[in-house]
C-alpha cells in the first residue's frame, strides 16, 4: 500500500494534537489546578519509544505551540519541554527496562523539572504564580502515567511500523 | 528521517546533547526578546494561526450545543422571547432618545466651556472561543483577529462594564486579558467623588483590589468605579466595579479596598471590541 509509511507520523501527530486540545479545553474551577500535563506526558512517551524520530526538535515545536495556545511567554514551554525530551532521550534505554512504577518515578522527576522551570520563568517575567497550581498537575500526571503509557503503546503497536 | 543515525546528533547513551543546547539557547533568546521587545508579535501571530484548529475544536462542543438549543427551542418559547425582546427594545429606544438629548446638551455645554469634544468610539461584537482561568492568569480567546482590525491593547467591554484588553492578536483570533488578571490594572475613578486610582486584578473572577487608596480616602462600600480614561487605554466613563469592602490598615499607608467587577466575566459568550475614533473595524 502506498500511503502506509504515513500512518505512523499521522498517528503520532494526532496524539500530540489531542494533547494540545486537552491542554486548553475548559475545565470547572478546581479542574484547572489538577489538569494533567498532557503534552509533556505524550512527548515523554514518544521520545522513549522513538528517540531517533521524535526528539528534542519536535518537543521544542510542541512547546512553542503550547506557548501560543496559553498565551505564556514565547519559548517558556519550548524550553521546559525540550529538557523533558532530553532527559527521556538520554534515559530511554534504561526507561524501557524499568517496571511501570519506576518509570512513573522518572516521569515525576522530569515533570518536576518542567514545572519548576515554568514556575521560575513566570517569576522572572513578573507574572504572578501559585506554586500549588504548578506542582499539583505533576502529581496528577505521575498517577496517570501507567494508563497514558498503555494507551500510547497500543497506538504505537497498531500504527507505527518498528 | 534517518539523520539521527549520525552520531554527532544522537548518541544512544548520552542523548542529543548538541541539539538540546542549541534549542535551549534559542528558547531563552526567544523569551528574552518576547519579554523586552514587541519584535516577536508577528511570530506569535503566525503561531496563533497554526493552533487555531485546536481552539476551534475546543469550542466546537459549546458551539454545537448552542446551535442545537436554538434549533430545538419551541415556537411558543420563541414567540415569548420575541415579545420580551420587542418590549426591551422599546424601553431601550426611549432611553436612547433621552440620552441623545443629553448628549446634545453635553456637547453644547462642552462647546461653551471651549473643551474638545470627545471622540465617540465604535464597538464590534466578538465571540469568546475559550476561557483560560488560572489562579495567576485570566485570559479569554476571541474569534476575531487582524481580519477585523483587532490590535494589541484594545479595550473590551460588555453590556455591564469593562471586560479587559487585547494582549496578543492573531490572524483570526486574539487573546484578551481580563481586568481580574493579576497583571491587569485599570485606571478608575470613584464616581461619587472623582477620586482617581487603579483597580488591580486578583486572579479571582469576582474580585478587584484597589491597593493605592490612603486610609483616609473618601470611599465606602457600594461606590461605583468608572474608567477614568487616564493612561489612554480604556475609554472614559465606562463602569468597572462596585466597592464591596473597605478596611483601613492603621499600620500601613494604604487601606485594603476590594471591589466586585460589573462585567459578566467568564460567563458571557459575546463581548464588544471598542474602536476609538477613526481607527476602526473593517465591516
Amino acid at each position: 500500500m502506498k500511503g502506509r509509511w504515513l500512518r505512523g507520523p499521522v498517528a503520532v501527530a494526532l496524539t500530540v494534537f489531542a494533547a494540545l486540545v486537552l491542554t486548553v479545553v475548559p475545565m470547572p474551577g478546581w479542574g484547572e489546578v489538577v489538569r494533567p500535563l498532557w503534552a509533556a506526558l505524550v512527548v515523554f512517551y514518544w521520545v522513549i519509544a522513538l528517540p531517533e524520530r521524535f526528539s528534542v526538535g519536535l518537543a521544542w515545536i510542541v512547546g512553542l505551540l503550547i506557548d501560543a495556545l496559553t498565551g505564556s511567554l514565547l519559548g517558556a514551554h519550548a524550553l521546559a519541554l525540550t529538557l523533558v525530551a532530553f532527559l527521556a532521550a538520554r534515559w530511554h534505554l534504561k526507561l524501557r527496562m524499568f517496571p511501570l512504577w519506576q518509570q512513573s518515578l522518572a516521569v515525576g522527576v522530569a515533570l518536576a523539572l518542567y514545572a519548576f522551570l515554568l514556575f521560575w520563568i513566570d517569576g522572572m517575567a513578573g507574572r504572578m504564580n501559585h506554586p500549588l497550581a504548578r506542582f499539583l498537575p505533576v502529581a496528577v500526571s505521575v498517577a496517570l502515567w501507567p494508563w497514558i503509557y498503555a494507551l500510547l503503546r497500543a497506538v504505537r503497536r497498531r500504527f507505527v511500523p518498528a | 528521517m534517518r539523520f539521527a543515525r549520525d552520531h554527532r546528533f544522537f548518541h544512544p547513551e548520552r542523548g542529543p546533547v548538541l541539539r538540546t543546547l542549541v534549542l535551549v539557547t534559542a528558547a531563552v533568546a526567544l523569551m528574552v526578546v518576547d519579554h523586552h521587545y514587541q519584535a516577536v508579535a508577528n511570530a506569535r501571530s503566525v503561531l496563533m494561526a497554526v493552533v487555531y484548529p485546536v481552539e476551534w475544536l475546543v469550542n466546537a462542543p459549546t458551539a454545537a450545543g448552542h446551535a442545537l438549543s436554538t434549533d430545538l427551542s419551541s415556537r411558543r418559547h420563541l414567540l415569548h422571547e420575541n415579545k420580551r425582546l420587542k418590549r426591551d427594545l422599546l424601553m431601550a429606544q426611549t432611553e436612547l432618545e433621552r440620552l441623545n438629548s443629553l448628549k446634545q446638551e453635553n456637547t453644547r455645554l462642552r462647546h461653551l466651556l471651549n473643551a474638545v469634544a470627545e471622540m465617540p468610539g465604535r464597538v464590534v461584537a466578538a465571540g469568546i472561543l475559550a476561557v483560560d482561568l488560572h489562579p495567576f492568569q485570566n485570559l479569554v480567546t476571541l474569534n476575531a483577529g487582524h481580519n477585523l482590525g483587532v490590535h494589541d491593547g484594545q479595550p473590551l467591554l460588555d453590556a455591564e462594564g469593562v471586560v479587559g484588553q487585547i494582549v496578543h492578536t492573531g490572524p483570526m483570533s486574539a487573546k484578551a486579558m481580563l481586568i481580574t488578571d493579576p497583571a491587569s490594572a485599570v485606571p478608575v475613578e470613584i464616581q461619587r467623588t472623582g477620586l482617581a486610582t487603579l483597580a488591580v486584578g486578583t486572579g479571582s473572577l469576582n474580585e478587584l483590589s484597589l491597593p493605592y487608596l490612603p486610609n483616609n480616602a473618601d470611599v465606602k462600600p457600594g461606590d461605583r468605579l468608572i474608567t477614568s480614561g487616564l493612561g489612554g487605554r480604556y475609554p472614559r466613563g465606562y463602569p468597572v466595579a462596585v466597592v464591596t469592602d473597605v478596611a483601613p490598615q492603621p499600620g500601613d499607608p494604604f487601606a485594603r479596598v476590594s471591589a466586585r467587577p460589573l462585567a459578566r466575566l467568564g460567563r458571557e459568550h459575546q463581548v464588544l471590541l471598542y474602536f476609538t475614533g477613526k481607527g476602526g473595524a473593517k465591516p
